[in-house]
């Protein structure tokens, strides 16, 4: 379809006193336009837009025979007339001037100038450039009373005169025929057969408008009295016997009348604003209203009172497009069946002041160029910014380009899979949407090692990486522009075709063709000029893979042909194919790899194309399979509007076999709107000969039309069967204009039900679409299309003074097409279950659930049936809402659909919705239990105002409780932010909607208490919130006519709320009570108050009794993030748990609880020492033979704390070092391993010279650092100082030295390994720039790291911050737990970090605070299992335990000081039960443990040996 | 047989941001086949992956600036062993991140598959990819994979980058660890995107009508009025022309939307070397009848906005070309004697004399999502080992 872009370009007008514009008209092959002013008449050519002559009338002629008026062309562009106001009509002549035998240009450019030629001038040329015209006045003939209008009619001229004649001229001035006929003896009637003919009684009635049409056979006439109709001439002659009119029924009140001859069509504009389009019935010659054009009064209000009658109307050269124009101002431009494509009147639009601007500018006169890629307006601006002065009129010569749909003229199979619009210079191609597929965006952060690797093959797919298809909306316009080199001499591109790839277009101009492929962005001309000049392309043009096939007619042998160009060779005729046709070919299409043309002579041809790959260009080849005669189906070829081969069938198969290859089964033609369907005729080989014939198959005869649907104007099919979804892609979309579009789906019978033969196999649904539809996405259930958009370009800040504002191009918007998607799913779904026939609905939805906007076509489907029903007028007999709604049910999106859509829809609709949906309350239970707290969460807004306060808020609770059980810390933020809110509304407030209004004065209530003793009430001095609580409860009680009950429930509540401080937590109330009344004005503010911080309590309650869980589950890290995000303040709490929930019973389970937490690794012994045991040749050589042998065993021992399963992977990730042991690298290997110990050897004496130093500071510091440690340290000097040296530059001398002695891979090998430790030192990098831990820390974290690092080289940066964030996080609740003084659980957590001076800093606290004796007694009693179970099951953490031996004595030493007799202070009977329980539990743990079958096998490397830290930790 | 694919997310990418790259390894080996080894399932030693750029100049026209330009140094050529991504490629590697080990010791039984993400920054300080008439930017993400005992096997995939200048502070859109560290961190994926579309937008936003008198010396020719002087790629370079007043006739214009390349003093092969520029879209119209015009420049996605790097300069401009009447051309007039009829007629031939004028404008890049929407490199491509 049409479209604007920019603004329209004003052409140079002649001068004022000319006289204004009148009309501009182009001639028959719109290449001339004359322009008509009241004094003169100019000839301007098309392109270069230039004026070529001019003629001005004397003075005296303008007086003698009055001003100009109207033109007409002669057919063969020889002669114009115009008419003038006093009866005149005046001949003249034109000629092509000749030079030399040659047709003479004018405006040749000759160099003038001083400066040299630029290079791009010569491209600068216009074709053939623009022909000298000469104009001569040849006569003026004097028409007895005035005339009305002229149009031509073949080579005469028909005239209807102001005295009710129509006379007849010849083009030499010659009247023809004696008289005339008079207009008041035609016969009119309703239609040619049946109504009785009554003449026209009223004598001189005349015609105000004529417009001739040689298809329709008559002339569409308007008369003065506003009624208008069709005037046939019976034997095509105009004779006074021979016309008889028909009414056009029901118009009184035409102004104007535009024919469309390809359509059938005829337009007539009203006085009211409209337009109404007639189409004449075949059958008896009556004409009947196809369609009104209306402005609709949503969009436009009150533009059609405001805008005056409709004064021009006009028909694009190809009819696809209207353009109409108001008296008072503004134009539109329609499709040909009603769809509304611009307007001028929308607000949009509006630059001045609505009153103003309507009558700014008016067009009086209209004419479509070329191609209908311009439209000329003859505009007049009356300026009435003077108000009380005579307007002014100020004339226009404005040109405003479209851009086309390529389906206008060229409707082939692969334009309409692709966006793609046609401009004079320019090609528009969309590429539609882009669905990404977006990983991340939501992963969590903490899970690196688990997302980062999937297995498709394997057999646990339980690990996909999160993906989600995410919609990428794209408007952005692909803008090829055309060469000038081809443009230049082959103005105006009359097809343009893209292939089905989207990537290799080509296009057709007056001669020859071009081709562009975006992948390269060239394009492809003929290389030989005189055969681009030898054809010209007339029916179309396509791409069949790599091949362009086009209908052309060759000049030089003046015959038609069919022409298939290849893609990838020059082009160039000695590679093309070429077959005569007998006839000129007007429309092609393919289907597959059928080619079906369209010829002028009605016949329809299929051909079949192979392809061969002949050497060394691939060429191409038709065979005519069969012709088909239409033309007792067609009126004339040209309203063939598309012709398409489908593999559809009126009725379909089981889907099962139309999934299978479908062959061509039935041509589909759009006859001047009407869909003719000619399927093949199968009735004759039903049954026995199967096999043999498959050829004969083939040509199968077609049968009889079958008419599908009318008013069509464009079409699509897929030629693609996608077996998943068969019913989109089997379907036929008809665009209809403004009554939407159409889809003719098939149904498929139901495997388990017999055939019904009622059923129809095929159902057109129809729906309303907001947009203008281009292409059809078959299995994206999408429509893309296109409209006309504006764009504000302010002038005012730099409009000259010469340049008014007021003029026309300025009053034009800048004009934009944009790109429209519309989702049609939700359309055929409800259209479908408006029809009863829900399990195809049912079968469609559920074969596109993987599309990216499934659940916003379900809330689309939800959300304007509700709107429509609910907002209905008349009560609905059978409402479609219930049924939609349990469709909806029968996907999972149902509740988070029901919620989006109510949300989005007012507040009044809901109740409507929800009866049909079910209470909102039952359907957060249903959210609730199926876990999508997220969903539940959007229900509290719903409840919130659809039920009392205390039911949301009960709800609210609800919802918190699950969302902390599940980890949701955002949204239990969210939770408690809106019970807080709630908290601050009023109470017991009643929904915001008046729900039931009925019920509302049941309890009237008691006028306010005067004075009373409440305000001598010292609210302030109540210092415990929760007591004025109650006060204000009982308040509320004595005022409330509720039931007692409710009242005793409330205390209750009040009372548990005021004792839970010192009461478990698992007492909490678990509804909340609900609110009181406080409307008492004097005290509303203080009650609420208290309220509110009644209301902050229970919150807090709950928050506590989660965090109490937490703490007693030993779940410390969940116990973090959930203090982080809800704002809990932790330190407090603890100190208040200290001895209950915080207290430690088993500290083996809570170390291993820790340790699977965090993910915390648990200790390894160090396998380095591991290795220099067992191998004792070359220390680093055996690397690689580690990492395939022990350290498999020694890993798996070290982490059987976690649960995780990157576990499983963990021997993966190892195998890295496998590559150095492959035998071919050994040798190079080795000679490293030298180098290497050499230099750990040196190295080994600064470490320990460093290790002394360090020592020594440690020694001063921390006396409790035993002997035994240092000793250890010796030992350990060897590793260390392997990893000390792993450092960069280190190994890089290292290896450049190596590279001068070993084999040169053998240094790539090592710039690997470089490359290699360089991502492990991100880590120390990482650390060092944190700065979190202390300094002493780094070394451990390095020792640590390294080990992974080596055992785990190819872990990403990304998880190593992991590692350190789960440090960090640690390390912090150390820090809450010794703030706290929960002892226990710091004291676990320094363990798992292996923090030595935690654990000092733990046991110091202990001594020097007075530290409740059990607490210390636990403790010391605690690492004396964990001792015992490092000994038996994790050897790993033995070398720790032995670091901190000290400590545990120096705890020994508090218990026996403060008493062997324990003192149990602990308040609580539970605790001291708990404390009871102690020894049992403590043994239990213990001994589950060690029968622990995974641990159990890992017993065989027991090396205890070397606490490898102990120096490092000692440091601070 | 092992199937290696690569897949990008997306094709194009602003500096800065992550680049995600599944990368999948299959075990294709046809049924029937004699596998290598006796067992069916076939291994990969290791798998690598890594960013670069290749910068590569034209010998003719660039003198390469030695190493200063933070050329990263080839490992050893030759060697096959070795995972080299620039290995085989043309030109210089002006950028390359560290590699990334994807796995080491792969087994793949028959017909399984195994994908790995590959992460990477783009860095911020990346040239943006360019392909001009003596230089080239161009991007790959490279995945390298060894079997034992065979040579490297390489696998690439094309990618664009984009360069918004003038973010600002870089570290302020880093990570800031939360100080508490249970605190999700606060950082969005698409923030640097979020931010360069705010930066972009505000520029190119901006609507500064720009009047431009065109006149040579016989007197105007017309006035040019452009809306904006700094556009994303993709966008539309909007201009009106009036010739109303003019006292030069103008008979036709070309508008050409061109780049220019300068290459930088101290590389240029030879001082006098010109610059060297490149068109894109055009417009061109006859105008001699014409009163106000405008025309619609379409800015290609696929352009390389403005940039700068040691090298070369990219810029953009508009090249306007006049054609010019050399003396007024008549119009149509009012018959000055009462009965006489007058008729004009074009002139058969005029004169003309030419003018050229260059407008610089800004051309910066735009979402990258958008571009990649309409580009046409593949976003993934697959070897076999």
């Amino acid at each position: 379809m049409y479209f604007p872009v920019g603004w329209p370009k004003a052409l140079a007008v002649p001068p004022e006193d000319i006289g204004g514009l009148h009309s501009v008209l182009c001639n028959r092959d719109r290449v001339l336009f004359a322009v008509i002013t009241e004094r003169s008449l100019a000839i301007w050519y098309c392109r270069p837009c230039v004026q070529i002559v001019c003629h001005c009338r004397s003075e005296e002629s303008v007086r003698t025979l009055g001003t100009n008026q109207k033109a007409a062309w002669r057919p063969d562009s020889t002669s114009v007339a115009v008419t003038t106001s006093q009866g005149h009509i005046l001949f003249y002549h034109l000629e092509r001037e000749v030079l030399a035998g040659h047709g003479a240009n004018c405006y040749n450019q000759t160099r003038g100038g001083r400066f040299p030629s630029m290079r791009s001038s010569s491209s600068m040329e216009y074709g053939e450039g623009v022909p000298s015209i000469r104009m001569t006045f040849f006569t003026s003939v004097q028409i007895i009373g005035k005339i009305e209008c002229l149009v031509c009619v073949r080579d005469e001229l028909l005239v209807a005169t102001g005295n009710g004649m129509l006379q007849r001229l010849r083009w030499d001035g010659v009247v023809n025929g004696k008289t005339g006929i008079n207009i008041a003896s035609i016969p009119f009637s309703i239609d040619l057969q049946h109504s009785r003919a009554s003449t026209l009684d009223t004598p001189g009635i005349t015609f105000t408008h004529i417009e001739y049409s040689g298809l329709l056979g008559g002339f569409a006439v308007v008369l003065p009295d506003g009624r208008a109709g069709l005037v046939n001439t019976l034997a095509g002659k105009v004779e006074n016997n021979s016309l008889q009119g028909v009414w056009a029924q029901g118009l009184e009140n035409v102004t104007c009348v535009a024919v469309n001859n390809r359509y059938r069509l005829i337009a007539f504009g009203c006085t009211d604003g409209l337009g109404v389009v007639y189409t004449v019935d075949d059958m008896t010659g009556a004409l009947q209203v196809s369609h009104r054009l209306e402005l609709s009064t949503k969009d436009y209000p009150d533009a059609c009172m405001a805008c005056g009658p409709v004064s021009r109307l006009r028909w694009s050269p190809d009819g696809c497009v209207l353009a109409m124009a108001w008296d008072r101002g503004g134009m539109a431009v329609w499709s040909v069946y009603g769809a509304l494509l611009m307007c001028t009147l929308g607000a949009d639009q509006g630059l001045y002041q609505e009153s103003l601007r309507l009558h700014l500018f008016r067009i009086k006169s209209m004419c479509w160029s070329m191609e209908g890629y311009q439209l000329w307006m003859a505009c007049e601006t009356l300026d009435r910014t003077e108000v009380m002065e005579l307007p002014t009129a100020t004339s226009e010569l404005l040109q405003l380009q479209f851009v086309k749909s390529t389906l206008t003229v060229n409707p082939c199979a692969t334009n309409h899979e692709h966006l793609f619009l046609q401009g004079e210079d320019k090609l528009f191609i969309n590429t539609g949407d882009l669905v990404m597929k977006q990983q991340w965006k939501d992963a969590n952060m903490n899970r690196p090692l688990r997302e980062s690797i999937t297995r498709s093959g394997d057999s646990s797919p339980q690990k996909p990486v999160r993906q989600s298809n995410i919609l990428v909306g794209n408007k952005q316009w692909l803008v090829v522009q055309i060469p000038i080199t081809y443009l230049g001499s082959n103005w105006p591109i009359r097809y343009a075709a893209i292939d089905r790839t989207g990537f290799c277009i080509a296009v057709a101009g007056r001669c020859g063709l071009a081709h562009y492929a975006m992948f390269t962005r060239k394009w492809k001309l003929f290389g030989n000029e005189t055969q681009e000049k030898d054809m010209v392309v007339t029916g179309g043009l396509t791409w069949w893979r790599d091949f362009i096939i086009c209908a052309c007619y060759n000049l030089n042998e003046n015959r038609d042909e069919l022409r298939m160009y290849p893609r990838a060779s020059n082009l160039d005729n000695a590679f093309a194919y070429s077959c005569k046709v007998p006839s000129q070919i007007l429309l092609l299409n393919l289907f597959r790899d059928m080619l079906v043309v369209f010829c002028a002579d009605c016949h329809i041809a299929l051909y079949s194309i192979e392809r061969r790959d002949a050497n060394p260009n691939p060429s191409a080849s038709l065979t005519l399979l069969q012709e088909i005669s239409l033309a007792s189906y067609i009126p004339h070829a040209v309203t063939v509007i598309s012709v398409t081969l489908t593999s559809l069938r009126t009725e379909t198969a089981s889907s099962k076999q139309t999934s299978s290859r479908r062959e061509a089964e039935s041509l589909i033609v759009n006859v001047a709107g009407r869909l003719l369907m000619l399927q093949r005729d199968r009735s004759m080989t039903s049954g026995k000969e199967n096999g043999d014939v498959r050829k004969k198959e083939k040509i199968l005869p077609f049968c009889a039309p079958v008419v599908l649907a009318s008013c069509v104007e464009n079409m699509w099919s897929s030629s693609r069967s996608s077996p998943d979804k068969v019913h989109l892609s089997e379907a036929l979309w008809l665009g209809c204009g403004a009554s939407g579009m159409k889809v003719w789906l098939p149904l498929f019978p139901r495997n388990d039900e017999k055939r019904h033969s009622f059923l129809s196999k095929r159902i057109m649904l129809p729906f309303q679409l907001s947009i203008y539809p281009l292409a059809v996405l078959f299995e994206d259930a999408v429509v893309l299309g296109a409209a006309n958009d504006t764009m504000k370009y302010d002038f005012q800040d730099c409009a000259s003074p010469s340049v008014s504002d007021s003029t026309p191009t300025r009053l034009f918007p800048f004009n934009v097409v944009d790109r429209t998607t519309q989702v049609y799913l939700h359309h055929i779904v409800r259209e479908l279950l408006r029809r009863n026939l829900g399990s195809h609905a049912l079968q469609i939805a559920k074969s596109c659930r993987s599309l990216p906007y499934f659940s916003h076509v379900l809330e689309l489907l939800l959300h304007q049936v509700l709107e429509e029903e609910a907002t209905a007028h008349e009560p609905i007999p059978d409402p479609l809402l219930p049924r939609i709604v349990d469709f909806i049910r029968e996907f999972p999106e149902f509740l988070q659909t029901i919620v989006h859509c109510a949300r989005k829809t007012e507040i009044a609709l809901w109740s409507y919705l929800f009866a049909s949906a079910g209470s909102p309350k039952d359907l957060f239970e249903q959210c609730l239990q199926s876990g999508s707290l997220e969903t539940a969460s959007s229900y509290l807004i719903i409840l919130q105002n659809l039920e009392p306060a205390a039911v949301s808020r009960q709800h609210a609770t609800l919802l918190l409780d699950a969302s902390l059980d599940k980890g949701k810390w955002e949204l239990a933020k969210d939770l408690v932010r809106f019970l807080r809110a709630i908290g601050n509304e009023d109470p017991e407030s009643p929904p915001r909607t008046p729900v039931n209004p009925i019920n509302a004065p049941i309890y009237p209530l008691p006028p306010p208490p005067q004075d009373g003793p409440f305000p001598g009430f010292a609210f302030g001095s109540q210092a415990r919130p929760v007591r004025s609580y109650s006060m204000g409860e009982n308040l509320a009680g004595v005022r409330e006519r509720g039931s007692a009950k409710e009242r005793d429930r409330e205390r209750h509540h009040s009372v548990q709320a005021t004792s839970t401080t010192n009461k478990k937590a698992t007492a909490a109330p678990k509804d909340i009570p609900p609110r009181v009344r406080a409307d008492c004005g004097v005290f509303t503010g203080t009650l609420k108050h208290l309220e509110d911080t009644a209301e902050h309590f229970f919150i807090d309650v709950i928050l506590q009794r989660h965090a109490r869980k937490l703490l007693g589950a030993g779940r410390l890290r969940e116990l973090g993030s959930f203090a982080a995000h809800l704002n809990f303040e932790l330190i407090g709490w603890l100190q208040k748990e200290r001895s209950r929930a915080a207290r430690v019973d088993d500290f083996v389970t809570s170390l291993h609880t820790l340790h699977r937490d965090f993910q915390w690794p648990m200790p390894v012994i160090a396998l380095s020492q591991v290795i220099s045991r067992s191998n004792s040749g070359s220390k680093i050589g055996s690397v690689g033979e580690r990492s395939r042998s022990s350290s498999y065993d020694a890993l798996e021992i070290g982490m059987n704390g976690m649960t995780l399963n990157d576990i499983s992977e963990g021997p993966n990730r190892l195998r890295p070092n496998g590559m150095y042991a492959s035998p071919s690298l050994r040798s190079s290997m080795d000679l490293l391993c030298d180098e290497l110990r050499q230099e750990a050897m040196d190295s080994r004496q600064f470490n320990s010279n460093q290790k002394g130093d360090n020592g020594s500071t440690a020694a001063t510091e921390t006396s409790e650092m035993s002997a035994s440690i240092v000793a250890d340290d010796s030992e350990l000097t060897l590793d260390d100082s392997m990893w000390n040296l792993a450092n960069l530059d280190e190994l890089e001398a290292l290896s450049q030295e190596l590279a001068c002695r070993g084999p040169p891979h053998c240094e790539t090998q090592l710039r690997y390994l470089l490359h290699v430790m360089m991502e492990a030192g991100y880590l120390e990098l990482a650390v060092n720039c944190q700065s979190l831990f202390e300094c002493r820390y780094l070394l451990h974290v390095m020792m640590e790291a390294g080990y992974l690092e080596l055992a785990v080289n190819c872990q990403s940066l990304f998880e190593r911050r992991y590692l350190l964030h789960v440090m960090m996080e640690a390390g912090y609740l150390l820090h809450v737990m010794m703030e706290a003084g929960c002892l226990e659980w710091a004291m676990l957590i320094s363990l798992v970090l292996r923090d030595s001076m935690g654990v000092t800093r733990v046991v110091n606290t202990a001594s020097l605070t007075d530290m409740p004796i059990d607490v210390v007694g636990r403790m010391r009693e605690g690492l004396s299992y964990l001792e015992l179970w490092a000994d038996t099951e994790c050897p790993g953490y033995k070398p720790f335990l032995l670091v901190i031996r000290g400590q545990a004595e120096v705890l020994t030493g508090i218990v026996d000081i403060q008493g062997s007799p324990q003192v149990t202070p602990i308040p609580t009977p539970e605790s001291s039960l708990t404390s009871a329980d102690f020894h049992a539990l403590g043994f239990h743990g213990n001994t589950s443990d060690t029968e622990n079958p995974e641990n159990e096998e890992k017993q065989s490397v027991v090396e205890t040996e070397l606490p490898q830290d102990s120096g490092q930790c000692a440091l601070s | 047989m092992i199937i290696v694919e690569a897949r990008l997310d997306r094709t194009v990418y602003l500096a800065g941001e992550v680049l995600e790259c599944f990368v999948s390894f299959t075990n294709q080996t046809p049924e029937g086949a004699v596998p290598l080894n006796s067992s069916d399932s076939e291994s990969l030693a290791w798998a690598s992956a890594q960013l670069h750029c290749q910068c590569s100049v034209s010998e003719a026209r660039v003198v390469w600036p030695g190493e200063d330009t933070g050329e990263v140094p080839h490992g050893q050529e030759g060697s096959d062993t070795v995972f080299i991504p620039s290995r085989g490629e043309r030109g210089h590697t002006v950028l390359s991140t560290s590699p990334r080990i994807l796995f080491c010791d792969l087994k793949l039984h028959k017909g399984e598959t195994k994908t790995y993400l590959y992460r990477e920054v783009i860095p911020r300080e990346a040239p943006p990819s360019y392909r001009g008439h003596s230089v080239k930017y161009s991007y790959k993400v490279t995945i390298g994979t060894q079997r034992v005992g065979a040579p490297t096997k390489l696998l690439r995939v094309p990618f664009r980058v984009l360069v918004v200048y003038d973010l600002g502070d870089p570290t302020v859109y880093e990570e800031v660890p939360p100080s508490n560290p249970f605190l999700e961190e606060q950082r969005q994926e698409g923030s640097l995107l979020e931010l360069a579309g705010q930066v972009l937008t505000t520029i190119t936003g901006r609507k500064s009508p720009n009047v431009y008198n065109i006149t040579n010396q016989r007197g105007t020719v017309g006035k040019f009025t452009l809306f904006k002087s700094a556009y994303r790629i993709g966008e539309d370079i909007v201009g009106s022309f009036d010739y109303a007043g003019a006292s030069v006739p103008c008979m036709q214009f070309t508008v050409t939307l061109q780049s220019e390349e300068h290459i930088a003093e101290e590389c240029r092969r030879k001082p006098s070397q010109a610059v060297a520029t490149m068109s894109f879209s055009r417009h061109h119209e006859f105008c001699l009848h014409t009163q106000r015009g405008h025309m619609i420049l379409p800015i290609p996605l696929s352009a390389t906005p403005s940039f700068m790097t040691d090298i070369v300069t990219v810029k953009w401009r508009l090249h306007f070309e006049f054609v010019l009447a050399c003396s007024p051309i008549s119009q149509p007039e009012l018959p000055t004697s009462q009965s006489e009829s007058t008729t004009w007629q074009g002139p058969s031939s005029v004169a003309v004399d030419t003018m050229v004028w260059d407008l610089p404008i800004k051309v910066l890049p735009t979402n990258p999502l958008q571009a990649t929407a309409v580009s046409l490199i593949k976003s993934s491509s697959s070897i076999k080992v």
